[in-house]
């Protein structure tokens, strides 16, 4: 089992400054997942009991060439290598390893690559040999070498469910509606998380969505309308600006037009985080048959409006009571 | 503005459609009165405007006067005075959402709703819209009349700066005993004592400071004596308090 690779200096950044801190606000430890194509890091795919396990899915997903030079995995489990990391931990070295990657003087060669690798070494104190990822970088002056400790690379067995719950993740939703302004959904969940922990979610093929609390006491809604759609989508009837926002959600459900999902409040306050990632669209759609909540985050290619293909990023909810409604 | 959809007066008609164009001031003064995270209040509509009614432990009880002047549409068609009791958290927090930047529009209050709720409702924000129902109470449930008597024809009030209020109560702590509030007609003054360990005697007297005492209401020399005045941290959002001093007599 080896990994080896460079890391480009647009991957680097995109980590750093991007991705890491958004995954860390989703969970302390995350999977990476390599294959000959892709690398991918990954929250929650493997919760005790699938998707109603204990958290949101998450799933960064990169084309090998945007992120690393120089990629070479290999395996006996078809060149495909997966660990578990302390995403904090990840952070930390590529920042240190960033500032000794900035001390190079701007005039003259380019400076070396960082290098990441997969070893197994023996620390001192430790009898036996433990996996670590380690980062080499060479400033001007110095040369550091940095080693982040890993799990134990998953068996094959765990390899495969993992690839599994991937696979399984790309029904994607019939219809996706944009939500405009990410910072402003989270002020307001920030504020509806204090009315209470179960949330309903609708989402119409006339682009609406619709989050709506309720408690014994007060139910809460706020409907976003006339959102961008992809996908599926209906023309809304005529006449049914005139009854309230619930009713109107049940009209469309029963008609076939909408779907309905209930999540944990906390599971959508953390896939908010996301935004940390600075996304450049991102869509929210229920999967068929309400099997979950899918937040799809877009990012363009950079000074263009085209979807940048090298990049997947996307969130599941799990769904608490699939019964309702 | 004419924003209220079912605006016809008939037999269905609400008690109360009345439009505020930002909560934040709202928000503010309910907040001055939330002592506790699940505290109970209870609503009086009049055609002068909103009252919410708070009370603590059977010992205080706070008012916020919310006066028709400070809506944009003030539409009140109750006979009488419709009293709700409902949860004050909920309804700083319902309003608190209304207030998210970005989306903040006007919020339409309506009483009672189809099963006696009340409802709000963003307005005149086209692509975004709030909504809530907060379900209210039967206020009888709960003992709020606690019996406020005047001693005399005028009630006895002064009113004071709140920072000014809180430092003096703070200070009277240390002896750890009661407090005493005396009232002075003349010259004009409120005097407040503490005995204990040691006394401390702080005198607001309102021809030594006008910015001290600001309105002060008393014909005869009168005092109570309190055990603890509570909640005066809650109450230092407000500026200004009125304070009307009255024996409490639960009935």
């Amino acid at each position: 089992m080896k990994f080896k690779a460079s890391f480009t200096d647009d991957g680097i950044s995109l980590l750093d400054k991007r991705f890491l801190p958004a995954l860390d606000k989703v969970g302390r430890v995350c999977h990476v997942y390599l294959t000959p194509t892709h690398a991918m890091l990954l929250h929650n795919l493997l919760g005790s009991a699938g998707p109603d396990g204990d958290g949101p899915q998450c799933v960064a997903q990169f084309a090998k060439d945007l992120l690393f030079r120089d990629y070479s995995v290999s395996s006996r489990d078809a060149n495909r290598v997966a660990f578990s990391v302390d995403v904090a931990l990840l952070q930390r070295a590529l920042r240190s390893a960033l500032a000794v990657h900035a001390q190079w003087p701007a005039a003259g060669d380019a400076p070396a690559a960082i290098q990441v690798k997969l070893v197994n070494k023996q620390t001192a104190g430790s009898r036996s040999a433990a996996p670590f990822l380690t980062f080499e970088t060479k400033g001007a002056r110095s040369a550091v070498v940095q080693d982040v400790p890993i799990s134990k690379p998953l068996s094959r067995s765990d390899v495969a469910r993992l690839q599994e719950a991937l696979d399984a993740a790309q029904e994607l939703p019939e219809t996706l509606v944009q939500v405009p302004d990410l910072p402003q959904l989270q002020n307001l969940v920030d504020r509806l998380k204090n009315i209470g922990d179960l949330l309903t979610v609708n989402v119409t093929q006339y682009g609406d969505l619709h989050l709506q609390v309720s408690t014994s006491l007060v139910t809460v809604g706020s409907e976003f309308k006339r959102l961008r759609i992809l996908g599926v989508r209906a023309n809304a009837p005529v006449g049914d600006q005139n009854v309230s926002a619930t009713t109107r959600m049940e009209m469309a459900v029963e008609r076939g037009e909408a779907l309905s999902v209930q999540v944990s409040m906390k599971h959508l306050v953390k896939s908010l985080q996301c935004h940390l990632a600075k996304p450049d669209c991102t869509f929210y759609g229920i999967a068929p048959n309400g099997a979950c909540l899918t937040v799809i985050f877009q990012y363009f290619i950079p000074g263009t409006r085209v979807t940048d293909k090298s990049i997947s990023f996307y969130c599941r909810l799990p769904v608490l009571d699939p019964g309702t409604n | 503005m004419s924003s209220s959809t079912t605006s016809g007066r008939g037999d269905d008609a609400p008690d109360l459609v009345c439009v505020l164009d930002c909560v934040q001031g709202m928000v503010d003064a309910l907040s001055c009165v939330r002592w506790k995270r699940h505290q109970d209040a209870v609503v009086e509509l009049s055609e002068h405007g909103v009252v919410v009614i708070v009370e603590e432990s059977g010992c205080l009880q706070a008012k916020v006067y919310l006066k028709s002047e400070l809506f944009v549409e003030y539409d009140y068609a109750a006979e009488g005075r419709p009293r709700f009791g409902l949860s004050l958290g909920l309804l700083v927090d319902c309003l608190n959402m209304f207030s998210v930047p970005g989306c903040a529009s006007s919020v339409e209050i309506r009483y009672p709703g189809p099963d006696m709720q009340l409802l709000l409702k963003s307005v005149d924000s086209q692509d975004a819209c709030m909504h809530a129902e907060i379900r209210t109470r039967i206020p009888d449930t709960v003992s709020w009349d606690y019996h406020f008597e005047h001693a005399g024809d005028t009630p006895v009030t002064f009113t004071v700066r709140s920072a000014i209020l809180k430092e003096s109560v703070d200070d009277l702590e240390w002896p750890g005993s009661s407090i005493q509030i005396q009232f002075q007609p003349n010259p004009p003054s409120v005097i407040f004592k503490g005995e204990g360990h040691g006394d401390l005697e702080i005198e607001f007297s309102y021809y030594a400071n006008p910015d001290l005492l600001i309105a002060f209401q008393c014909d005869h020399e009168v005092s109570y004596r309190y055990r603890k005045i509570v909640s005066i941290e809650d109450l230092s959002l407000a500026t200004e308090k009125k304070w009307r001093l009255q024996e409490i007599k639960k009935n």
